[in-house]
């Protein structure tokens, strides 16, 4: 087979059916494409498979691409609160009208998913992801509303209820990162630990778990957890109801540093 | 000559330009419309220009193209805050609309070679946008034909990947 395989290889090198157009433009045409014929085009060869699944490069230049072209778009997606078997949709947002429209596309339905009440932790993406709580389950999980890729947190089954959590995106590392809240009672003093998990597109990266952050002074994780003290819910609610207001790009990174900024307030004024 | 040079410079034209194509065609340009290409905006800031400009990897009747193109929008970058900007970016679309609608794949792909080569951004995210447009709604093996791509997938590779995103493959 790879036989063949090379003797290929060295059929298209030697120019005998050569492609009109260097791979850089090829790359170029690329990110005009919408995500579902991206995912399609993934088996038309090796180098196209690689450039779409991970070259970071590639992804950034499309997320730009398609971002300037559609001047309009941040989509909500809003799952129906009721029946769990239910599709996603997606909205598009009209800025001339404000009542509400039927949905502009179907999503996916959510059966890759468990029983429970699923909602998103904010209606409009994060740099492309959305973070799914499943109710019940106490359960995570990162969704690529483009890709339809879910993706289940690590470390959020042995984790009992009463983190808090929250997606942010950094511009510097192109990197999203999870970050979880966890609020101990019995502690005393009462603490509050908050951990970062970093990710590697919509996948965890290889080496990451989740970890303190690196400019901060937490203590370690007590061993008995409980709900966090009303008032951090109440931040972090506000904090995920602000969250959807604040979609440009150049924004993003502060968005992140004041996320840290809330939650470094909280462990101070939570362990005083 | 120097008549034509002179009606140029009282347009606002400013310096004519005279581009040179692989096959020999002559195109006179003025400065503003030839520097919306980087490539002959740095020439121009370099000063190397007085001979003309030889283009060897753009044939005369993609120059003719692109010489059309950028007639159009020389106006574009100027014109910040003009009040009829309205009605002549409407103009422009249809413009560039006409301009890639009727061509054939490989005088596109010569036409995008020359916007790349030329460094002109609009003009090839603009041909760009247009493959894209016709491949989006393509499958695998229309692609692959369309840029002469080699499966260097096993069958059962290809199968697997398929298979991952199958959802994609639906009508």
């Amino acid at each position: 087979m790879d036989g063949t395989r090379s003797a290929k290889r060295m059929k298209r090198f030697s120019g005998a059916c050569p492609c009109p157009l260097p791979d850089d433009i090829v790359d170029e045409i690329l990110s005009h494409l919408p995500v579902k014929s991206l995912l399609r085009f993934r088996c038309v060869s090796r180098r196209f498979h690689a450039t779409i699944t991970s070259s970071h490069l590639f992804q950034e230049a499309h997320f730009l691409q398609r971002k300037q072209r559609n001047k309009h778009p941040p989509r909500l997606f809003i799952r129906p609160p009721f029946g769990p078997r239910q599709p996603f949709f997606a909205w598009q947002w009209q800025w001339q009208h404000l009542i509400p429209r039927p949905p502009v596309e179907e999503i996916m339905t959510a059966r890759h998913l468990p029983h429970g009440t699923i909602f998103p932790l904010a209606s409009k993406s994060c740099h492309g992801l959305v973070l799914l709580k499943i109710t019940g389950h106490h359960t995570h999980y990162l969704w690529n509303p483009s890709t339809r890729h879910i993706l289940r947190l690590p470390g959020t089954d042995n984790t009992p209820p009463p983190a808090t959590y929250g997606l942010g995106y950094c511009s510097a590392t192109r990197r999203h990162k999870v970050v979880r809240v966890v609020g101990c009672r019995c502690c005393s003093p009462a603490t509050v630990v908050w951990e970062v998990l970093a990710l590697d597109g919509d996948e965890p990266s290889p080496s990451s778990s989740w970890r303190p952050p690196a400019a901060a002074s937490t203590t370690p994780p007590p061993r008995h957890w409980h709900y966090p003290a009303r008032e951090l819910a109440t931040r972090s609610r506000a904090l995920q109801r602000r969250r959807p207001a604040l979609p440009p790009r150049r924004r993003r990174h502060r968005h992140i540093q004041r996320d840290r900024r809330i939650f470094r307030r909280v462990v101070v004024e939570a362990s005083s | 000559m120097a008549a034509a040079a002179a009606e140029a410079t009282i347009d606002g034209g400013g310096k004519m330009i005279i581009l040179i194509s692989a096959d020999g065609k002559r195109f006179e340009v003025t400065e503003a419309v030839a520097s919306q290409s980087q490539l002959i905006s740095n020439m121009i800031e370099d000063d190397c220009t007085e001979n003309g400009v030889r283009l060897p990897n753009v044939d005369g009747d993609i120059l003719t193209m692109v010489v059309d193109y950028c007639n159009m929008h020389a106006g574009d970058a100027a014109a910040d805050g003009d009040t009829t900007k309205a009605s002549s970016t409407e103009e422009l679309k249809k413009f560039d609309a006409e301009l890639v609608q009727a061509l054939e794949n490989p005088v596109l792909f010569k036409l995008i070679l020359a916007a790349n080569f030329l460094n002109i951004k609009s003009l090839l995210d603009m041909t760009c946008q247009r493959v894209a447009d016709m491949m989006s709604g393509k499958t695998p093996e229309q692609m692959r034909e369309t840029f002469s791509i080699e499966n260097d997938f096993t069958p059962e590779e290809e199968a697997a990947i398929r298979q991952e995103n199958a959802w994609a493959f639906d009508d």
